[in-house]
């Protein structure tokens, strides 16, 4: 959901920037006051949890990815306001750090999940949540409900930010400048994907996160639920009837279903049948876009829907709704797993006398799975399962034998028999999604490492000081924004190389770095805009011709592609440039002096070391797991098992952590107010870096303007 | 419980020395009278202790796990408050209240500092040299001050060529080693560690049972919960033992303790086979 740098006019980033610095600024202060200073590493602690959670890429269909943010997690836990914090904070990790959303299109994307995402999420969970008890089961339904509105409305809004783009900016002859997708096309796109896969992974983080907390740590709920009654008063007071799964699953089904028509609503006609004078666009431009609709269609097409063309211009809003049908019952199978599992924790419930049978049985209880949740860290992997059958089979009697430490059981102490006798460790399968996310978390630590020790090298940007660097980079961004030619574009690229050469970033490195991403991300998206499906205008290269009229590469549709490409590339280089040869204190120094709120640059910095001790915590609790799983596994399943089941326990865990961490600064001093040790003094050279950067861009866009469209 | 203590039945009594204990009887610093506490107000942690803490002395807390050291640790720095009991230290009562006085709160955190089990808790800054002049930089120290301070730390522990590393790329006995530096900047009187060689390699180990005997002789006091026993006269010259309903069972020189196996065994902290080292 990330927006990079170039998709977004500059005029569309300042609107973003508009909304999202006031809002931002008024939560750093709104969070002095709501959330305890007591609560900062806590809230530090969240934000990196939202950063890894986004790092969770979860695979969708049409090639792209879709992930969770975590915001609305935040919302529920510490309120709205640090919810903005939190997220904001992570974003600008991605942006500073990983070049993962642009820097100008921060403000746009912190206002879709730093500021619409926690809100709505957090006013879906005041709504459904009411007044009922802490630990009561509606206020996880609400929860979940709330992550999986408030990511949607993110995405709706990314969605129609791309998806005005080309219609407000192009060039005279009708070639998008920016995202070459009209509104048709990336909202459905956008919601596609956040409907089913990115939707759901909220959901259950958002509910399953707080139904641990219900039973693990209810103070750290009451943080922001003043007033709300415990468990204690619960019981004597308001003890609801025990709420069926059943029923709380067709609430969440309907709950979904009532919100769906939202996505209909969407401005700019998306599903032209709810604004007839948009119907043209619509019917002319949706059967381009969600590739992975297209593949779907045949699927549908086939199976249930064969009566209906899917991808023609009768009826697009079909997809839109077949696709959410899908999601809410999606969705509502999997509340209806999580509601029943709270249940069976319960003493002597009739399932729980069930699972125990079954479990006797020697059957492997796939439900188990979403039981570590609610356990103690230690107990978290221990299947039930395991423990029962196998201490149950030995006789008391024989449990203590001769040489053996008194009291170890038989069955510890022989071979286990189930282990193929040739020792042989069966076929190899490939490494799910969450190995490949960890293996990236262990390459995002060499980067770390390695940009810290291009940063100690004695060239040209190490010398500048980072506020210069900063704004230099602003400028530069801007400028690269507001070029419509690219020639010019290229040239500002080989300036980013001169320089980057003359700061010892080594060349290979940077142009991999950059040229990685862009075809990957930016060349697969824009491929085909460059065709006259979605970028009308002059045929240049006809391929197949539709209703008589010649389909193919057009001139427009070549030469958006090539200002987006080169675009995207300038600004990361820029960003990339400006990051590796400044060591990561002197950046937080920079943005302090820029004006940055204490508040957030204490959280940035705080949460930068805990993204790397919530890694390593991930890791381990997922390797201790994977060390006891045998046999043949469906892996990705499994995979997404353990990230839904371990959320809750990681958060538990880390939140301890955050409260020695507070306790530790307290011991040394620390009254709310950080005093920091470095002083930022401005040197005549710091002028020279900043004036040069300013002239160059003024330069580029003059001559630029000069050049014409 | 007083009938289980062996000595210092009263807060603040005179030391009396004991054989090999080689103690300095200064004045008490920090005390605790009857102070209890509990978890949650469910779990208690602490129950009916009285220990007083006297200047210049090496103080080892010895227990089995869970028997309420490190919450003591942690009352002593005036982090967590006694359900129960009172909490004097440097003469004045620490209450919650106490410590949002200004003035009082950074008297006393000036002159205690706490060394946590868990260094991942302590390292929270940027830098190891932020880190390390994170603590007077918020007790209100000069710049050009917490500088010199922190230059000399690090020279003092070997740490200076970590200075600009970020903590979490370190080891266990680095991050360690920057733990305690960013406790020493501040320069307290009186040294809290919990459990400070556990988890660190032999050499380690050593290094840093001879740094804190480095820092009594340099007039600081000192008090530790460790498991290590056969370190024990090295690091304290006093022991206290908790038993396992949170109450202090004994109180001694760590011969007298070492001596006493059937205590030890009561209190769940050896095994049966666990060879105590020989008093020396």
């Amino acid at each position: 959901m990330h927006i990079p740098d170039g998709y977004l006019s500059p005029q569309t980033c300042v609107a973003g920037f508009v909304v999202a610095v006031p809002v931002v600024a008024l939560a750093a202060s709104q969070v002095k006051k709501v959330v305890k200073t007591r609560q900062a590493p806590t809230l530090a602690l969240l934000s990196a949890v939202c950063f890894l959670v986004m790092m969770f890429n979860v695979p969708i269909p049409d090639g792209t990815t879709a992930h969770a943010v975590g915001g609305a997690l935040v919302a529920v836990l510490l309120g709205p306001w640090a919810a903005v914090i939190a997220v904001s904070v992570a974003l600008a990790f991605q942006a500073l750090l990983f070049g993962d959303g642009g820097v100008l299109a921060y403000g746009a994307n912190a206002v879709n999940m730093a500021v619409v995402l926690p809100f709505l999420a957090y006013g879906v969970y005041r709504l459904v949540a009411g007044r009922s008890a802490l630990t009561s089961g509606r206020r996880m339904i609400a929860a979940a409900v709330a992550g999986y509105a408030g990511i949607n409305a993110a995405a709706l809004m990314t969605g129609v930010e791309l998806g005005i783009q080309p219609d407000l900016f192009h060039t005279a002859s009708g070639a998008p400048l920016y995202s070459p997708y009209h509104l048709s096309q990336t909202i459905p796109a956008m919601l596609l994907a956040h409907l089913t896969v990115a939707g759901l992974a909220e959901a259950i983080l958002t509910g399953g996160v707080l139904a641990y907390l219900q039973r693990a740590n209810v103070p750290l709920l009451r943080v922001n639920h003043p007033g709300i009654p415990g468990p204690d008063q619960a019981d004597a007071a308001t003890k609801p009837r025990r709420v069926r799964p059943i029923a709380v699953a067709l609430g969440a089904v309907v709950v979904m279903a009532l919100l769906t028509p939202l996505g209909l609503l969407a401005p700019g006609g998306a599903f032209g049948e709810d604004a007839p004078g948009d119907l043209n666009l619509a019917d002319l431009r949706l059967s381009a876009i969600p590739s992975g609709l297209n593949r779907y269609h045949g699927i549908w097409q086939h199976a249930i829907f064969s009566g209906y063309d899917f991808t023609g211009d009768q009826h697009p809003w079909l997809g839109y709704l077949v696709s959410a049908v899908v999601g809410v019952l999606v969705v509502g199978l999997v509340v209806f797993g999580v509601a029943i599992h709270p249940v069976r924790r319960g003493p002597l419930s009739w399932r729980a006398h069930r699972a125990a049978r079954r479990d006797r049985g020697g059957h492997l209880v796939a439900a188990t799975a979403i039981a570590p949740a609610t356990a103690t860290p230690l107990s978290a992997a221990i299947p039930p399962s395991a423990a029962i059958p196998l201490s149950a089979a030995i006789p008391p009697s024989a449990a203590s034998s001769s040489p053996a430490p008194a009291g170890t059981p038989r069955w510890l102490l022989r071979g286990e028999l189930a282990m193929c006798p040739c020792g042989c460790i069966g076929k190899r399968t490939k490494a799910s999604f969450v190995d490949r996310t960890l293996t990236g978390g262990a390459g995002l630590l060499r980067q770390v490492m390695f940009s810290d020790d291009v940063a100690a090298r004695p060239g040209l940007l190490q010398r500048a000081d980072p506020r210069a660097k900063l704004l230099a980079m602003l400028a530069l961004l801007v400028g690269a924004a507001l070029l419509h030619n690219i020639p010019v574009l290229l040239l500002m690229y080989a300036g980013t190389l001169a320089v980057a050469a003359a700061s010892r970033v080594p060349i290979g490195f940077f142009v991999k770095r950059v040229w990685l991403f862009v075809p990957i991300f930016t060349g697969i998206v824009v491929l085909p805009a460059t065709l006259s499906i979605v970028t009308p205008g002059h045929v240049l290269l006809p391929l197949w011709h539709w209703h008589g009229q010649p389909q193919g590469f057009t001139s427009q549709g070549l030469t958006s592609a090539g200002l987006i490409i080169s675009r995207v590339a300038v600004s990361i280089s820029l960003v990339v440039l400006v990051t590796i040869t400044t060591a990561w204190t002197r950046l937080l120094a920079g943005l302090r002096v820029l004006g940055v709120p204490r508040m957030f640059l204490l959280i940035i910095g705080m949460s930068y070391r805990y993204i790397f001790h919530l890694l390593s915590t991930v890791e381990d609790m997922y390797l201790a797991r994977k060390a006891r799983t045998v046999g043949k596994t469906a892996h990705d399943a499994t995979a997404r098992r353990f990230l839904g089941a371990s959320a809750g326990v990681l958060v538990g865990k880390s939140h301890q952590l955050s409260e020695e961490v507070h306790q530790a600064m307290v011991a040394r001093g620390y009254r709310g107010n950080p005093v920091v040790l470095e002083r930022l003094r401005w040197r005549v050279t710091d002028a020279l870096f900043l004036v040069t950067p300013l002239a160059c861009t003024v330069l580029a866009v003059g001559g630029d303007r000069v050049l014409g469209r | 419980m007083s009938s289980a203590v062996d000595q210092y039945a009263s807060p603040g009594s005179v030391h009396t020395g004991e054989p090999g204990a080689g103690l300095v009887a200064g004045a008490v610093l920090l005390d605790c009278a009857g102070v209890s506490y509990s978890y949650l107000d469910r779990y208690p942690a602490l129950v009916g202790v009285d220990l007083s803490v006297h200047k210049g002395e090496r103080l080892a807390l010895l227990g089995a796990n869970g028997c309420g050291k490190s919450t003591l640790l942690k009352l002593l720095d005036g982090l967590v408050f006694p359900s129960a009991g009172s909490y004097t230290a440097f003469g004045q009562q620490i209450t919650e209240d106490a410590l949002e006085d200004e003035q009082l709160v950074k008297g006393f955190r000036s002159r205690i500092g706490f060394v946590f089990q868990n260094s991942d808790a302590q390292v929270f800054s940027p830098t190891v040299r932020e880190e390390i002049a994170f603590g007077p930089l918020q007790l209100g120290l000069e710049r050009d001050e917490v500088h010199a301070r922190v230059h000399d730390v690090l020279a003092m522990l070997g740490i200076a060529d970590l200075a600009d590393r970020a903590p979490f790329q370190l080891s266990g006995g680095q991050k360690k080693k920057v733990a305690i530096a960013s406790v020493l900047t501040m320069n307290p009187e009186v040294l809290l560690f919990d459990e400070p060689t556990a988890a660190l390699d032999p050499r380690t180990q050593l290094w840093l049972t001879e740094l804190i005997g480095q820092l009594a002789a340099a007039g600081k006091t000192i008090v530790l919960a460790t498991h290590d026993l056969d370190a024990l006269d090295r690091v304290a010259d006093r022991c206290v033992v908790f038993g396992e309903d949170h109450r202090i069972v004994a109180d001694g020189a760590p011969a007298g303790i070492l001596g006493r196996r059937d205590l030890l065994l009561h209190v769940n902290l050896i095994h049966e086979r666990t060879a105590l080292p020989t008093s020396g």
